[in-house]
């Protein structure tokens, strides 16, 4: 009984986990989106042709960091930016617009990273699924078979639920990792929008 | 004396005008955001059941339904208390509903059974459970309340059907993933909304065929990014909004040439609508970002953006 209620389990595993049509080794249900755009957050002054490189101003340098790193709280973040908005002067559009540039392009980076790593995650949680498949076949033959040696059907039914153990492990774990693309647009979006406001 | 009265009625006109209330269901934090649109911020948030998604009121402004799709229930909200005081017989996950232009009865679709409950609010009674396409998703109802329209995820079709013969009397084609569909006020077109195929189909209610389909660009945005979901007509029926999702735009179209004559950027993943009474303003749903967006109608632009619970899904205006 407890047998079957595994090879049921193992059933349910895999079907939750069969992939999209779209790209087969991606695992989150969000649709997979590999780079943002700057136009889904920003309707502003182009960027494009903008002089100057923000590494050599170390205060522009330390609000880029401050804004592309994602342990800073967006309410800091958000009143760095006002703050520099006052200090910066006649500069500050010029400036504020190098920061938007070099925190959408870290941000996307980072994000895209997150992406591939989603990706490779996909890729080997699908192996995984195939080989509890694959073993749970086995473990069913073996059952089936009153030959079969005892010692042997019970290690198979060791190696499957741990088997599945991991799966379901690693799936949970993903609910939480296929939202970190979400969170970093999230992040890019609010910082376009106070720059934004603070050009204003 | 009446010259003052005048007066003051101008001062204190601008006020009035504004005084309206706005409900944002957040979706993932299972509440309600009250939101005051004089002061323009969330005032208060209610608890509510799981997973609220579509949400009205009733024409008189007194209560505010909203659909608890994991509860199988819609919850019916005193206006004027904000307590949950009973709820409406919905059948299962209602996602999203109706209400007939008159302000009854309630046409409600039930994503899991294939079914439109119809339901008369004053006596919370079922009047009629209508069979329709597979996972119906989007609804509408004709001005007239004899044809329902209900879009269907898997056959990407809007069905039409006969209330009065419960029966399907049309299945018109559109692109991938049909969302919402929108009567337009004179009953004489519908729009159903595209989420994957990125296009608005308009569709002619009584030949039942596509006259027009609207398709989006933005620069700099890739085409996957145009998913279209909520869609409002102005009073005069002249001006169609479009939400487009993760594009963070609203697409604002003139209803006579079908043209995108402005885009504007709201918050992200915008997903549904709803006016003031007097027109002034759009609210939009923005499910990313976490609030709403408060566009000026008459000026196109976007005023504000007043943060609301996880996951904003629906918004309705108190029409008080």
């Amino acid at each position: 009984m407890k047998r079957q209620v595994l090879l049921f389990q193992a059933g349910v595993l895999l079907a939750a986990a069969a992939p999209g049509p779209r790209d087969p080794d991606w695992p989150c249900q969000q649709i997979k989106i590999t780079h943002l755009s700057l136009a889904a957050v920003w309707s502003g002054p182009a960027l494009d042709g903008l002089h100057g490189d923000w590494r050599e101003d170390p205060q522009l340098s330390d609000l880029v960091q401050d804004l592309a790193q994602r342990r800073v709280p967006l309410d800091q973040a958000q009143a760095k930016i006002r703050a520099f908005a006052v200090q910066a002067g006649d500069q500050k559009a010029t400036k504020l617009l190098l920061a938007l540039s070099a925190v959408f392009d870290l941000l996307d980076s980072e994000r895209s990273s997150v992406i591939d790593g989603l990706d490779r995650f996909g890729a080997r949680q699908k192996e995984l699924a195939a080989t509890l498949r694959e073993d749970t076949e086995k473990l069913r033959v073996m059952q089936a078979d009153p030959a079969s040696d005892a010692g042997e059907v019970n290690q198979m039914v060791q190696r499957v639920t741990w088997e599945a153990q991991v799966f379901q492990d690693r799936r949970q774990a993903l609910s939480y990792s296929c939202e970190v693309p979400s969170k970093i647009e999230q992040r890019v979006f609010a910082i376009a929008r106070s720059i934004q406001e603070a050009l204003e | 004396m009446k010259w003052a009265a005048f007066g003051l009625w101008l001062a204190v006109a601008p006020v009035t005008a504004l005084a309206y209330t706005a409900y944002v269901t957040n979706e993932r934090d299972n509440t309600i955001s009250v939101v005051d649109l004089d002061q323009m911020k969330t005032v208060k948030t209610l608890p509510v059941g799981q997973r609220p998604r579509g949400i009205t009121m009733t024409k008189d402004g007194s209560q505010i339904l909203v659909c608890a799709s994991d509860d199988d229930t819609i919850q019916i909200i005193d206006a004027a208390t904000l307590r949950i005081v009973g709820d409406l017989p919905s059948g299962p996950d209602p996602e999203t509903f109706a209400l007939h232009v008159s302000g009854n009865p309630l046409y409600v679709s039930n994503e899991d059974d294939n079914m439109i409950t119809v339901i008369d609010i004053p006596t919370r009674k079922v009047l009629a459970q209508v069979p329709t396409g597979v996972e119906p998703e989007g609804m509408a109802v004709s001005p007239d309340g004899q044809t329902i329209v209900n879009t269907s995820e898997t056959t990407n079709m809007a069905h039409f059907l006969d209330y009065r013969t419960r029966k399907l009397a049309a299945a018109v084609l559109v692109d991938a993933r049909p969302r919402v569909a929108v009567f337009k006020h004179d009953g004489s077109e519908v729009w159903v909304s595209s989420e994957l195929g990125g296009t608005v189909s308009v569709i002619d209610p009584v030949k039942h065929v596509v006259t027009h389909k609207i398709a989006f660009q933005v620069q700099g945005l890739r085409a996957e990014a145009i998913q279209p979901v909520g869609i409002r007509f102005t009073a005069d029926d002249s001006t169609a909004f479009v939400a487009l999702g993760p594009a963070n735009r609203i697409a604002v179209i003139d209803t006579d040439t079908y043209k995108v004559k402005k885009l504007l950027l709201v918050g992200q993943r915008v997903w549904q609508m709803a006016f003031t009474p007097d027109q002034k303003y759009l609210l939009t749903t923005n499910g990313l970002s976490n609030d709403i967006s408060v566009i000026d109608v008459a000026n196109l632009d976007v005023v504000k953006s007043i943060q609301v619970g996880r996951l904003p899904w629906g918004v309705v205006v108190s029409p008080k």
